[in-house]
């Protein structure tokens, strides 16, 4: 039996067609979990909201997909 | 062919003569005389001695322990040991299991060519004519030592190798495409059928059986992906546009290149809270230690690294940079917890959002890693993971 793992990522097709079982949308392929875009500020609850998105997502049983 | 011969003298003359010049462009003769000295000729020859088999099994089949002895050394002994006994019996005259060559399982895991190379040494002396490695189920470190044994004994000795394995064995994915693997039940409960396999299997490839070769999954086998030339009669294009035509009329056609499928894994699940977890992070975005002291490649690798954050609040170009050939570097290079979220996991862990995080993360480059590469690396990182007490993984991609 395998660990519970959540994939944060932007080519989201590539995790589906692959079976990746949770699917988290990353930022930029560039910048997963983080935006140059932003200030600091900013960026850290950028990245922030999308960790918790993905915690929450490995308590999933793993066939839904959070935006 | 009594009946030829009483053929023979119901015929006409002028029949007679039709009759042998049709026999005769067979080889034959008219009179029947003939089929004595054929039936002589399609006569089984048997070997001229018995076939020597080495068997090559781990501490436990062979009768040195079980996981107290898995850093056993390389040995050998004369003659079957344990399952080698049954296999013998089912081999039969035709064979002779002359050695058993045993080896821990931890001892050919952790140095496999060193393992292999002194098991190599100890069974040269018994001129083996053929090698059988397990049957080693599930197993994953037997089921790797006897995929490297195979393969390397094929090579090295030049005689025809097979062993034999559960398709949930991870050594499957990691040798098929090089060493004849049949297929056996999940556990040792199910030796007595894996035994029966592993000799029928053996007669056929010490025959010589082509078809072995040609499609093994016809033979229980798990299919090993060689393609080999054949000649048709016409060209790619025509067969193309004849092909495109039948699926526009609905008609039946047979599709020449098949998609990769990928295997459906059952996702495993979080046993208890995630504030109580224990979380690991990895990433395919070419995370790597400041410098790259291991030389890890950017793209197109079987290998990757294990970069510890212990006693860091974030990642920061102190200690890490990012090596990927397949995207651009330059933000994630100036803060790298853009690739891998340290900093927020860290905050997470202080105020009991998590239960705590693992002190390394494992990295690779993605760029164009093979299918059994990234099977191979993602089972290694799970099961070090899992033995580090990790309980749930949050993996980055770019």
């Amino acid at each position: 039996m395998g660990l519970p793992t959540v994939q944060i990522c932007s080519m989201k097709q590539v995790a589906v067609t692959v079976g990746s079982p949770r699917i988290v949308a990353g930022r930029s392929v560039l910048h997963p979990t983080g935006d140059p875009s932003l200030n600091a500020d900013e960026e850290r609850s950028l990245r922030r909201r999308i960790v918790e998105d993905a915690l929450r997502a490995l308590t999933s049983t793993g066939d839904g997909h959070a935006a | 062919m009594a009946s030829s011969r009483g053929l023979f003298f119901s015929l006409t003359p002028k029949s007679r003569i039709r009759m042998g010049h049709r026999l005769a462009a067979m080889g034959r003769s008219l009179d029947g005389s003939d089929r004595d000295a054929r039936m002589e000729s399609i006569k089984p020859v048997g070997p001229l001695r018995p076939l020597r088999v080495v068997h090559y099994l781990n501490q436990f089949f062979g009768q040195l322990g079980g996981e107290d002895a898995a850093g056993a050394p390389p040995q050998i002994k004369a003659g079957p040991v344990g399952p080698g006994r049954p296999l013998a019996s089912r081999l039969g005259g035709d064979f002779e299991i002359v050695a058993t060559a045993i080896c821990g399982d931890n001892t050919v895991a952790d140095d496999p060519e060193a393992a292999i190379s002194r098991l190599l040494e100890l069974i040269r002396p018994y001129s083996p004519d053929m090698l059988i490695a397990g049957p080693s189920f599930t197993a994953g470190r037997y089921g790797q030592g006897c995929g490297e044994l195979c393969v390397a004994v094929s090579r090295e000795l030049g005689i025809p190798v097979l062993t034999a394995m559960n398709e949930e064995n991870s050594a499957v994915a990691q040798f098929r495409d090089r060493v004849l693997i049949l297929r056996t039940g999940p556990s040792a409960a199910h030796m007595t059928a894996a035994l029966d396999g592993v000799a029928a299997l053996a007669k056929r490839l010490a025959s010589g059986d082509q078809r072995l070769i040609d499609r093994p999954a016809d033979a229980g086998c798990f299919p090993r992906g060689l393609k080999r030339t054949v000649v048709h009669s016409h060209n790619g294009a025509r067969r193309t546009v004849d092909m495109i035509l039948d699926k526009i009329a609905g008609r039946p056609f047979k599709t020449e290149v098949s998609v990769p499928t990928f295997e459906r894994v059952a996702p495993a699940h979080i046993g208890g809270p995630i504030r109580e977890a224990i979380v690991a992070l990895v990433t395919d975005g070419g995370l790597i230690a400041k410098g790259n002291p291991e030389r890890m490649p950017n793209g197109f690798t079987d290998r990757m690294t294990e970069v510890s954050i212990a006693g860091h609040d974030r990642l920061d170009g102190d200690f890490v940079e990012v090596h990927h050939g397949g995207y651009d570097t330059q933000i994630v290079n100036a803060d790298a917890n853009r690739l891998a979220p340290i900093d927020v996991l860290r905050d997470l862990e202080r105020e009991g959002g998590i239960g705590k995080l693992h002190e390394t993360i494992f990295s690779t480059a993605g760029l164009g890693m093979s299918l059994s590469n990234a099977r191979r690396l993602g089972l290694e990182i799970g099961r070090r993971l899992k033995d580090g007490g990790v309980q749930a993984v949050v993996l980055t991609s770019t």
